[in-house]
């Protein structure tokens, strides 16, 4: 470890790992660092992705795929089911990946183009002058080392400190914490290429079950409800072990993952002078579905590029950071977050008798793509009650 | 009741000075005054003391849930290894107890 590096990154997740190696490819001098012994382990992640959005960043490799998914079912609380076709999607869906792998491979792809990474290497706090970030003491090996840097990238992930530390107020709101319990479940009878989503107020409270392939007779199987919809006998964990005896009582669980996932809006402002914060640090997951790896690739690479520009120029200040921020709100994933923060909003306190209705009109529907936009419009032609409710909805759509 | 036991305690504190005055009434006010004051102070205390998070290792998944929720900042996750500052957890917020997916978190008087 040196004692100056052009960009520090911390957190060696998808975020930080695509940010590492966008600035190394930029020629910069880029350190990486990450708390855990092993990139990507424990995994904390149902592991689905879109094939379009990942091939925005690394082409498909069998050995980080679990399952080539065509199709995806949305089941309401009566058992209702809804199905989206790869053909509605222009034949291409989705995969579940393999998370130990993938995220491993992603930090290999950093370190090939330039990047230095150190593991078991944690940020313990931010070295601040005149009030603006200038680097991280890190800790190592039973060592402290001060690592100076003209831009830091805070790529730490849900449990994200280093923002705070510099005084961003990252905290989540209780009840926009979607806290998840999952299982790997071996031998059970299941869609190996579907992604279930079972919605239903009684059995996942303002969240939902999901089903994501791993293989033939395998999947990770999990669940996320409300921060406020959890306490002692009604955690995640306990709706899921209710779901499973009742679903699959005879599946077998090889391993257990846990986790939390921000469905707030995003930050108020994702930079600071010499600091950048991407990915579920800045709180960009997808409040409908809980998705944020590629969220988190594209701010991460976003970042890159954005702190190689700033750094060339000679100016990292927070307006010239600036650019990051406005360029990630104006993009498609800036303005899905938007739309989606607001259906979410919408639909997350339906009780199962409204779910019930949207979902039966909807087993009947032909949607022609995958488009939120496009469903949702389609829900509400189906159930004019909607619009009286969800008058605000439109108008976001 | 705690109160008036507390009174009567200070009271017996001040006897000596109730005794010996001429107005035995100023001894009683001045105990309760002095009652009230400590009983404010001792509202000022920081209240670590008390009740603490205790962290059940054995049903801690690591995950990191809490930490994002706690409104002071008081949870790290040091790799496997959660960890409060007992010093700046406001301790009955209960947040974090709240949001654990495995009922890791609990709270214990001292
Ligand atoms: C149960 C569950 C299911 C999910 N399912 C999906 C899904 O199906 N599809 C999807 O797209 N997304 C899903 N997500 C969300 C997805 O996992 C995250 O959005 C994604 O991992 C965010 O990437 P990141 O790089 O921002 O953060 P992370 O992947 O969390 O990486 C952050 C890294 O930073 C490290 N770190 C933290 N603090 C420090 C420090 N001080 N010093 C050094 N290192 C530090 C951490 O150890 C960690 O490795 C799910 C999440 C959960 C919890
Ligand atoms: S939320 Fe629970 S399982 Fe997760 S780190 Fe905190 S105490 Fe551990
Ligand atoms: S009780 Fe509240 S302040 Fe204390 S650690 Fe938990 S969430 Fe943080």
């Amino acid at each position: 470890m040196k004692e100056f590096y052009d960009v520090l990154v911390i957190g060696g997740g998808p975020g930080g790992a695509l940010a590492a190696k966008t600035a190394a490819e930029t020629g910069l001098s880029v350190l990486l660092v990450e708390k855990r012994p092993a990139i990507g382990v424990p995994v904390r992640c149902a592991e689905g992705i879109g094939k379009d959005a990942l091939a925005e960043f690394i082409e498909a490799d069998p050995k980080w795929i679990a399952a080539s998914v065509e199709r995806a079912v949305l089941i309401g609380p009566n058992g209702t089911k809804f199905t989206i076709s790869n053909e509605a999607a222009g034949g291409k869906v989705g995969y579940v990946l393999d998370r130990k792998v993938f995220d491993r491979e992603l930090v290999w792809r950093a370190v090939e183009a330039g990047a230095e990474i150190q593991v078991h290497a944690r940020a313990s706090a931010p070295i601040m002058i005149g009030g603006s970030v200038q680097g991280a003491i890190i800790h190592q090996h039973g060592k402290i080392y001060e690592v100076r840097a003209k831009v830091v990238i805070a790529a730490d992930g849900v449990e994200s400190k280093f923002p705070k530390w510099a005084g961003i107020d990252t905290t989540v709101p209780l009840w926009e914490l979607e806290t998840c319990v999952q299982y790997i479940v071996n031998d059970i009878d299941i869609d190996p290429k579907a992604n279930v989503f079972y919605i239903s107020n009684e059995a996942c409270p303002w969240g939902y079950i999901w089903i994501f392939p791993k293989g033939p007779r395998s999947a990770n199987i999990g669940i996320g409800i409300a921060g406020t919809k959890s306490g002692e006998g009604h955690r995640a964990k306990d709706y899921l072990d209710r779901y499973l005896a009742k679903e699959f009582p005879n599946g077998k669980v090889t391993e257990l993952i846990v986790g939390g996932v921000p469905v707030c809006r995003p930050l108020e402002c994702s930079v600071a002078d010499n600091l950048i914060i991407v990915g579920d640090a800045a709180r960009l997951s997808d409040p409908i579905t809980g998705g944020g790896i590629y969220n988190a690739m594209y701010t991460g690479k976003l970042a890159g590029n954005v702190a190689a520009a700033a750094i060339k120029n000679g100016d990292t200040s927070k307006k010239a950071l600036m650019v990051y921020d406005k360029t990630w709100r104006d993009s498609h994933l800036g303005k899905t977050l938007v739309r989606n923060y607001a259906v979410k909003e919408s639909f997350i306190k339906m009780d199962d008798k409204k779910l019930n209705s949207i979902v039966h009109s909807m087993s009947d529907m032909q949607i022609e793509d995958l488009s939120v936009k496009k469903l949702v419009l389609a829900i509400f032609k189906e159930n004019p009650w909607l619009a009286l409710e969800l008058p605000h909805l439109l108008k976001a759509l | 009741m705690r109160g008036n036991a507390g009174i009567s305690c200070w009271h017996r504190v001040l006897g000596k000075t109730r005794d010996e005055n001429t107005n035995p009434r100023l001894g009683v006010v001045a105990s309760i005054l002095l009652h009230y004051l400590f009983q404010r102070i001792y509202a000022l205390r920081p209240p670590i003391n008390r009740i603490m998070i205790h962290i059940r290792r054995d049903v801690c998944g690591y995950c990191g849930a809490c930490v994002s929720v706690c409104p002071h900042g008081s949870l790290e996750l040091i790799d496997t290894y959660l960890t409060v500052d007992a010093q700046t957890c406001k301790n009955k917020c209960k947040i974090c107890s709240t949001i654990c997916p495995l009922g890791a978190l609990e709270l214990v008087e001292k």
